[in-house]
C-alpha cells in the first residue's frame, strides 16, 4: 500500500468515528435539543473526511465533481434541515401554539450581559431548589424504625 | 484495505446501532426523526467507502441522491408531524 492509500484510509477512519460519535451522542444526550445539536454537528465534517479519503484513492476530476457537489449540497442542507427539526422541538418544549413573533422569541440575552447572568442564576438556584425538594429523606435505620 | 474495511464497517455499523435504539426508545417524534437523519448520514457514509474500497466512480452518484433524499425526508418530517400537546 502506497503512502496516499495509508492517507486515505486514514480519513476513512476518522470520517466513520464522526458517525460513531453521532450514534452514541444521539443515544446518550438527556435532551431532544442536545441530541440534535450533537448529532448534526459531526454530519458535515464526517462527510468531509470521507470524501477526503475517496479523492486521495480515486483521483480522477469526474469524481473530484461529484464529492464537491456532494460537499456542497450537505453545507447547503444540514443547517436547514437542523433549523426546522430545532424549531419544531423547541415549540413542542415551550408548549404554545402562536406564531414565535419577535416578542414571545425574547430571551434574556437580547437585554444585555448583565440581564443573562442573572437569567442564569435565577434558572440555576430554581433548578437546585427543585433537585432538593426531590430527594427524598434518608430511610431511617433499624433502631429509628 | 481491508483493516480499513473491518474497522470503519464496525464503527459505522455501531453508530447505526445506536440510532437505531434511539429510534426504538425516543420519546418523542422529533428524537425518532434525527436518528433517521444520523442514520441516512451513514448509509451516505457506507456507500462511499464502498466506492472508495471497491474503486468504482459510479457509486458515488447514488451518495448525492441518498444525501438530497435524507434533507428531503427531514424537512418533510419537521413540517408535518403534529405538533405535541402536553
Amino acid at each position: 500500500m502506497s503512502t496516499l492509500d495509508v492517507v486515505a484510509s486514514v480519513f476513512l477512519v476518522l470520517g466513520s468515528l464522526m458517525s460513531l460519535l453521532a450514534g452514541i451522542a444521539v443515544l446518550r444526550f438527556p435532551d431532544t435539543m442536545s441530541r440534535i445539536h450533537a448529532a448534526t454537528k459531526p454530519q458535515v465534517l464526517g462527510i468531509i473526511l470521507l470524501m477526503l479519503g475517496v479523492g486521495l484513492r480515486l483521483g480522477s476530476p469526474a469524481v473530484i465533481g461529484t464529492l464537491v457537489l456532494i460537499v456542497i449540497l450537505q453545507f447547503v442542507t444540514a443547517p436547514v434541515s437542523a433549523h426546522l427539526t430545532v424549531r419544531v422541538a423547541y415549540r413542542n418544549a415551550k408548549g404554545d401554539d402562536e406564531r414565535i413573533t419577535e416578542k414571545s422569541a425574547h430571551s434574556a440575552a437580547d437585554d444585555g450581559p448583565e440581564q443573562m447572568i442573572q437569567a442564569m442564576v435565577k434558572e440555576n438556584t430554581a433548578a437546585q431548589a427543585a433537585v432538593d425538594g426531590n430527594e427524598k429523606p434518608d430511610p431511617g435505620t433499624d433502631a429509628a424504625r | 484495505m481491508i483493516w480499513t474495511v473491518v474497522i470503519s464497517g464496525t464503527l459505522f455499523g455501531l453508530g447505526a446501532l445506536f440510532a437505531a435504539i434511539r429510534l426504538v426508545r425516543g420519546p418523542t417524534q422529533i428524537d425518532r426523526a434525527v436518528a433517521l437523519d444520523v442514520m441516512l448520514a451513514i448509509v451516505v457514509g457506507v456507500i462511499v467507502l464502498t466506492a472508495a474500497v471497491s474503486d468504482s466512480s459510479i457509486t458515488l452518484v447514488i451518495a448525492v441522491v441518498v444525501s438530497l433524499l435524507g434533507f428531503i425526508g427531514s424537512a418533510s418530517l419537521a413540517k408535518l408531524l403534529p405538533r405535541d400537546r402536553q
